[in-house]
């Protein structure tokens, strides 16, 4: 009997929203003839969803805005079809990056390279991970921003070359995503890592 | 009226005017769902806005295997949730599952204090009872918009059902 209540008892807000399967809501209909308690429950739960059927206030500006949001996208559009919305511009300071080491990166292994500086928490995933260098330039706030827009997790990074390593997300197709990511302006140079 | 798979055919195509009929049959959905999860209207528009990037980005993949309003809720659901994590302007669960006492339901309702009370809820809480209570989702298109197995849909459901009602009795 519990075990029938409690299992009526998380099905009563889709009961009450008409999406329940037939044979579900049959047996909720079984259950509230005989259960005080789920139907106090819906009673109560009929006056909440009555309350959220209700606008916030807050929609009449969101609804007034429409328009002038929808001309910010078609600015945000102007930008060319495949590129991703990335808008680094990459202007000011290098702390972050050792660009000095740039050159002799190319010859060395980067799994000798591992003593990073964690900018974020590390966290270790099987998903693909990308051995990045920035253009000299990039901010630390450019880097985040970067990272944020495109789902990219840093795991750690610099390295004493300058090199950070990225983690895709998963379910990429991860050529695709390493082109993005490569043809982005703020990277100078992209390789996935081997495992 | 086009059907939304041909809008997004011709979004794939670069057409900017499939792009703003898209956007007028969405927006106020998007925004009250966004809303709901982010209470702050200036990051809902962003958040809107992003999500329509997004389609514009990827209209070509979208590959029909839910409807385009349930694509585009799952968008709208993660930007919020990213959103609103980088704001942190929204109470952990631990700090809002303790108030409890007297049974005022009744007058808080009348006096809609229910708005109040869901800005309370995290945005997981708060899409769940959101997209059932006022979007009248079944459960299982709601795990299909949050990317989340329907039990923890019923689950999320379950405690945010008694956080409302503890915070309703406040």
């Amino acid at each position: 009997m519990n075990q029938e209540h409690d299992y009526v008892y998380n099905l009563l807000p889709w009961y009450l929203n008409g999406s329940l399967h037939e044979n579900d809501t049959d047996r909720v209909n079984a259950h509230l003839t005989q259960c005080e308690a789920c139907t106090l429950a819906l009673q109560e739960e009929i006056k909440i969803a009555q309350q959220l059927q209700r606008e916030p206030s807050a929609m009449r500006q969101l609804l007034a805005q429409k328009e002038q949001n929808f001309a910010r996208l078609k600015t945000q559009l102007e930008q060319p079809r495949n590129t991703p919305k990335w808008r680094v511009n990459i202007p000011q300071m290098a702390a972050l990056i050792l660009f000095a080491g740039f050159l002799g990166f190319f010859g060395a292994r980067l799994d000798n390279d591992r003593e990073y500086v964690t900018l974020s928490s590390t966290e270790k995933s099987d998903a693909a991970v990308l051995q990045v260098m920035f253009q000299p330039s990039t901010t630390e706030g450019e880097l985040r921003q970067l990272l944020m827009d495109t789902d990219v997790k840093l795991l750690n990074g610099p390295s004493q070359k300058g090199v950070y390593r990225l983690q895709l997300p998963e379910g990429v197709e991860i050529d695709a995503y390493t082109k993005r990511i490569r043809e982005h302006p703020a990277t100078r140079y992209v390789e996935v890592e081997l495992n | 009226m086009q059907s939304d798979l041909e809008l997004l055919r011709r979004i794939d195509k670069g057409d900017e005017d499939a792009l703003g009929e898209l956007y007028d049959l969405y927006y106020k959905l998007l925004s009250r769902f966004v809303l709901g999860n982010t209470h702050d209207v200036q990051l809902t528009l962003e958040i809107i806005n992003d999500v329509f990037m997004v389609v514009w980005d990827k209209a070509g993949s979208f590959r029909g295997d839910s409807a385009v309003s349930t694509w585009m809720l799952g968008i709208a659901y993660k930007k919020s949730l990213k959103a609103s994590a980088k704001q942190r302007r929204l109470l952990p669960l631990d700090a809002v599952a303790e108030v409890t006492d007297d049974g005022a339901i009744e007058k808080l309702i009348r006096d809609q204090e229910i708005r109040k009370v869901m800005t309370k809820l995290s945005p997981e809480h708060s899409a769940v009872v959101e997209l059932s209570y006022y979007f009248g989702y079944s459960y299982m298109e709601i795990a299909d918009i949050l990317a989340c197995p329907e039990n923890t849909v019923k689950t999320r459901m379950f405690y945010a059902r008694r956080m409302l009602r503890s915070l309703l009795e406040a």
